[in-house]
């Protein structure tokens, strides 16, 4: 292993770091809501494309995330008190956190380091509620201008291992113009097409 | 698209508060300097907000019989034709909103079809509603739920009552594993508008009590298709999302 980690390496650091029993341990600390109707949204069924009664909760409850976050010192793989709170918000707000936080994140709000440690820790929810707009936002992030950004979208993408991404990171990296990052996506892809072939569910259900 | 026969209202029996499209743009799209507004409207806003920072941007002005909103989302769009709050007290329309909803969806639903033919490659699609159907009290209300749902309700000793439903189903376009959200809501509702009349020695308040049974339509694709729709896909998905509100305003809940 070379002295700066590549992108499979961290991602296997990552689940080194948290295994799928940690991870669960990790979601029952949170201070997620018992029941639904604790968070107000029994009333808001997931087939529902309206907006959410209470999006400007949400909105500052990330907004307050994300500046407490300022000056933090992110490690790869480690928890923080910013990957706490954004596992207990998206927790408990479910997809309009998610929504909540890509806007700030693709509006620039978010610092590149804040935007790209979310994205990582995105990636390794284990929560199928959320899942599809986690992946999309991984997706879409693969399209901002910012290459710290751009990378932590890659490697919540590797995290999640999922087919879908592979022609999105395709594209992204047709259009990459730093090499190193370039070749991470590319390696990325490889890896998730290896891995397809081994193991067919691996993705979130 | 007409409903089969059995229906227990017309369409036009049905009045509309507010109409909605709501899509949700493809990860590889970035919306951000789209100029929709200006290129179906042939005109500027009357208003326009922007959220760089959150990448939000809100523009609004009058469009037939109420406002049109168009709002963007690094996610979604959602174009909004909604009435006036309060009744037309010049028309022969005494009731907020749109006019009927055969009626308020013809420009809206042109304009809708102009903007997928422009707008960006989609994952999901929505066509909401909101739509009240009126009467003389609270109980005609129940009653006439009870007309709409298939359980009747006890009309002079019940009160609020709501009732939320998804009965999704296959879509019948040519777009495989296509499956689509029926989500309906019902409910009793009365609307109570006040009128202030200036007279000595002291104002004149007059207050009306408007009945009626009220619907909320959120009629969209599945949450798990994986694929996207184009503009002639879009076309055809929202043509069906329409025909489907149609068809539970007229026949009520039916799976």
């Amino acid at each position: 292993m070379t002295d700066c980690p590549t992108a499979i390496e961290r991602f296997l650091l990552h689940n080194d770091r948290m295994s799928a029993d940690t991870a669960q341990q990790d979601v029952r600390r949170f201070e997620a809501p018992t029941s639904k109707t604790s968070n107000g949204q029994e009333d808001f069924p997931e087939s529902s494309t309206a907006a959410e009664n209470n999006q400007n909760t949400v909105r500052q409850k990330i907004q307050d995330l994300v500046r407490s976050a300022k000056g933090e010192f992110f490690e790869d793989g480690m928890e923080t008190g910013f990957s706490r709170g954004l596992f207990s918000v998206v927790a408990t707000h479910e997809k309009h956190a998610v929504t909540e936080l890509g806007r700030l994140i693709l509006g620039g709000a978010a610092t590149s380091e804040i935007a790209s440690e979310a994205l990582r820790w995105l990636g390794r929810m284990p929560d199928s509620k959320t899942y599809r707009a986690r992946r999309w936002l991984l997706e879409r992030c693969l399209l901002c201008p910012s290459p710290q950004v751009r990378d932590g979208a890659v490697l919540g993408l590797a995290s999640m291992n999922d087919l879908h991404s592979v022609p999105y990171l395709k594209q992204a990296a047709e259009r990459e113009p730093l090499d190193e990052l370039h070749h991470e996506m590319v390696q990325v892809v490889g890896f998730m097409g290896a891995s397809s072939s081994a193991v067919l569910t691996t993705k979130n259900p | 698209m007409v409903a089969s026969q059995t229906h227990p209202f017309d369409l036009a029996d049905w009045f509309a508060e507010g109409l909605r499209l709501t899509a949700f743009v493809s990860p590889s799209v970035s919306i951000k300097d789209q100029s929709w507004w200006e290129t179906l409207l042939e005109s500027p806003p009357e208003v326009k907000t922007q959220r760089p920072k959150e990448g939000v941007q809100r523009e609004e002005g009058p469009f037939e019989q109420g406002r049109l909103s168009l709002e963007t989302q690094p996610a979604r769009v959602d174009w909004r034709y909604s009435g006036s709050s309060e009744p037309l007290l010049e028309s022969q329309q005494p009731l907020p909103g749109l006019g009927s909803f055969p009626s308020a969806l013809v420009p809206f639903l042109s304009l809708m079809h102009k903007w997928v033919s422009i707008g960006p490659s989609l994952n999901r699609l929505a066509f909401g509603a909101v739509l009240f159907l009126p009467t003389q009290s609270r109980v005609e209300s129940y009653q006439k739920l009870s007309l709409l749902l298939p359980f009747a309700l006890d009309a002079e000793g019940s009160t609020d009552f709501s009732y939320q439903i998804n009965r999704s189903r296959q879509s019948v376009s040519s777009i495989a594993n296509l499956k689509i959200n029926r989500l309906s809501k019902w409910l009793a509702q009365v609307m109570r508008f006040g009128l202030i009349m200036p007279q000595n020695p002291a104002p004149k308040i007059q207050m009306d009590d408007h009945h009626a049974c009220r619907l909320e339509l959120d009629i969209n694709t599945h949450q798990d298709y994986e694929g996207e729709f184009n503009s002639d896909a879009a076309s055809a998905v929202m043509d069906e999302l329409v025909s489907l509100a149609q068809e539970i305003a007229s026949n009520g809940d039916k799976p």
